[in-house]
């Protein structure tokens, strides 16, 4: 199993009594590629920073790969995000300063293992079809499709068992969604890696085996 | 690839971080340039007078004494006697003894009469002998030896013929032009106020003043002939230099002139006298350092401020840090090694600065003040400044790191 939720609450220190989460049950095996689909506001990015360890929940149980985060220290849910979970957001993936190679080298230095190849690295980006000349640039003077790109490599190279992607095509015109989406799904297969795929555009969800609504797991309802 | 990140992020901001590094530069420049600087002139100070034992000169203040004596400063309240100079130095522990005879002047540099024994005893510095740029020593009473300055500024060269004043101010009236001095002797510089005065024998002050009463001219003037045969031996002097045989019985000396009974006399230990004098002066000193220490601290406030307000615009480098594993202490060290960069660089730069600086103004200093200044002043003192600048900019910079730090840990 590669996620099991049971009897999560959530809500921010700053708001106390506003019950953001509530999760009597929820369970992502190994392997699944998971559409998380729902308004703005229902709380699926919450769910997923409880999911990388960025929040703890109030109460409840989270297991990810078996590892109990909720019984884990500040430290522990640092350490376990760089080892299990690679994350590509909408935009902000990349430091804007580094390149493409420094960037995905910055995100092998969090991980157990630090010997990462830079050849390894080179052949990634070849992979996901960034062009050489590319890679010294800084990341702002990329284009937003490369930068995505990069940010897949980023989140590939420390090779992590779940793959968070919240909302990551949002900014990239059609071309540039379905070459995104292609290299992502052709990855996530080959190393039979759980992703769980969170987007507004419910034409994607064709990629995917299982398709889901954060109101049939997140039992507050909305209340604005 | 911290030391990489480091650097590319303060390259990032090249613009502010240039002006805080600027400022930072400009503080350890003017911090370690003061200290140095004070430290180079006190011991500038404190070498004008060397191997001198005692200091004798009618009853005053131990820093009247040395401020008229060495510093040529101030007027003598009194003269002492001939009489006294030749029985104090008949005393079997004196070994050599430096008359000085103060009060004429040249147009603004004092005019000094003593004995070719000056020449011979008196020490500057670290035990340096007087020597002579041109020339030799006075041996007639109308010759007189220069002091480096007197000689550069004034334009004298050896031969030359030149005319004291009476009295110490530079545009005196009463002028002793009847009897003109030859130059034959210029001293080379000493960094001293030595290098200001103008050299002469006690001989030729008594002359220039045998036809005066009461500091006034009296005109039927001696001719010089008359004045070879006179009897020219002072009646009185201004002070003197005393070297003894043995250290130990300085102060057995310095009691018996101090209570000798035929005439009120002051014996004091250069030494302790110039130290007395630089507390006073100390007080310039300390608040020199007290500016540049400040100038130091607002560098140190430019630079924190500077990473502070660039915290706002890297939220979300610092988000995507934690996201993917960097340790809230992470953030902090990358600020902190970030403000102790500049500081390092400010301090390669602040220090190459300063030695140019130095190098360059080491002979216009020495040229106008009579300054000896050392170029290297990477001394133990500036080392320890160094440290303490770094400590200061680490505990100053804590303030935009534990913001970062704080940015890191509530997302």
């Amino acid at each position: 199993m590669a996620i099991n939720l049971s009897n999560i609450i959530f809500h921010y220190p700053s708001n106390t009594k506003k019950t953001v989460l509530n999760i009597p049950s929820w369970t992502v095996s190994t392997g699944e590629q998971l559409f998380l689909h729902g308004p703005s506001g229902s709380g699926k990015s919450t769910l997923l920073s409880l999911l990388s360890g960025l929040l703890s929940a109030i109460e409840g149980e989270i297991s990810v790969f078996d590892q109990r985060l909720d019984q884990m220290n500040s430290r522990q849910h640092d350490r376990f995000r760089a080892n299990y979970i690679g994350y590509v957001f909408q935009q902000f993936n990349l430091i804007s300063y580094l390149n493409a190679t420094d960037n995905i080298r910055l995100a092998c230095q969090f991980i157990r293992n630090k010997n990462v190849r830079v050849k390894d690295i080179e052949a990634l980006l070849h992979d996901l079809g960034i062009s050489e000349d590319h890679w010294q640039s800084p990341a702002r003077n990329l284009s937003i499709g490369q930068q995505q790109r990069v940010a897949i490599a980023r989140a590939l190279i420390t090779k992590p068992q779940l793959i968070i992607a919240d909302e990551p095509t949002s900014s990239l015109d059609q071309r540039n969604c379905d070459l995104f989406m292609s290299l992502l799904m052709k990855r996530v297969s080959e190393n039979n890696t759980t992703l769980i795929f969170v987007s507004h555009d419910l034409s994607l969800a064709k990629h995917f085996g299982r398709i889901e609504s954060i109101n049939d797991i997140n039992i507050v309802k909305e209340t604005v | 690839m911290f030391g990489r990140l480091v650097l590319k992020s303060l390259f990032d901001r090249k613009g502010s971080v240039l002006l805080s590094m600027v400022a930072m530069t400009v503080s350890v420049f003017v911090l370690l340039g003061v200290e140095h600087i004070r430290h180079q002139a006190k011991e500038s100070f404190s070498n004008t007078v060397s191997g001198v034992d005692l200091i004798v000169g009618t009853r005053t203040g131990s820093i009247n004494l040395l401020l008229y004596s060495v510093f040529r400063l101030g007027a003598p309240t009194n003269n002492i006697s001939w009489s006294s100079f030749k029985d104090i130095t008949s005393d079997s522990n004196v070994k050599w003894a430096i008359p000085i005879s103060l009060g004429d002047s040249h147009k603004g540099f004092r005019v000094m009469g003593t004995t070719i024994d000056y020449f011979k005893h008196y020490r500057y510095g670290k035990k340096h002998n007087l020597t002579f740029k041109q020339g030799i020593p006075f041996a007639e009473i109308f010759e007189v030896v220069l002091g480096y300055n007197v000689a550069k500024k004034l334009g004298y060269q050896l031969d030359d013929k030149l005319v004291l004043a009476h009295g110490v101010v530079s545009t005196s009236f009463s002028l002793h032009d009847d009897l003109p001095f030859r130059v034959v002797g210029i001293l080379a510089p000493t960094g001293t106020p030595i290098d200001q005065t103008l050299h002469v024998s006690l001989e030729g002050i008594e002359a220039i003043h045998t036809n005066w009463k009461q500091g006034i001219k009296i005109e039927n003037s001696i001719s010089r002939d008359n004045l070879a045969r006179a009897n020219l031996e002072p009646k009185s002097i201004t002070a003197f230099m005393l070297g003894l045989n043995s250290r130990i019985g300085t102060f057995n000396v310095q009691r018996f002139i101090n209570s000798y009974s035929k005439e009120p006399l002051l014996a004091i230990l250069p030494g302790v006298a110039l130290s007395e004098l630089w507390q006073m002066v100390g007080i310039l000193e300390n608040t020199l350092l007290l500016i540049s220490v400040l100038v130091f601290f607002s560098a140190c406030l430019g630079v924190s401020a500077t990473l502070l307000s660039s915290m706002r615009e890297r939220r979300q480098e610092i988000q995507l840090l934690r996201v993917i594993g960097a340790p809230p202490i992470f953030i902090f060290l990358l600020i902190e090694f970030e403000a102790l960069l500049i500081t390092v660089v400010s301090i390669i730069i602040g220090s190459g600065v300063l030695s140019i600086f130095l190098f360059i103004s080491k002979s216009f200093l020495v040229s106008n003040f009579g300054l000896h200044i050392d170029v290297n002043f990477l001394t133990e003192n500036a080392i320890i400044i160094c440290s303490i600048i770094l400590l200061a900019s680490i505990c100053v910079a804590t303030i935009p790191s534990y913001s970062g730090y704080l940015k890191a840990t509530n997302n």
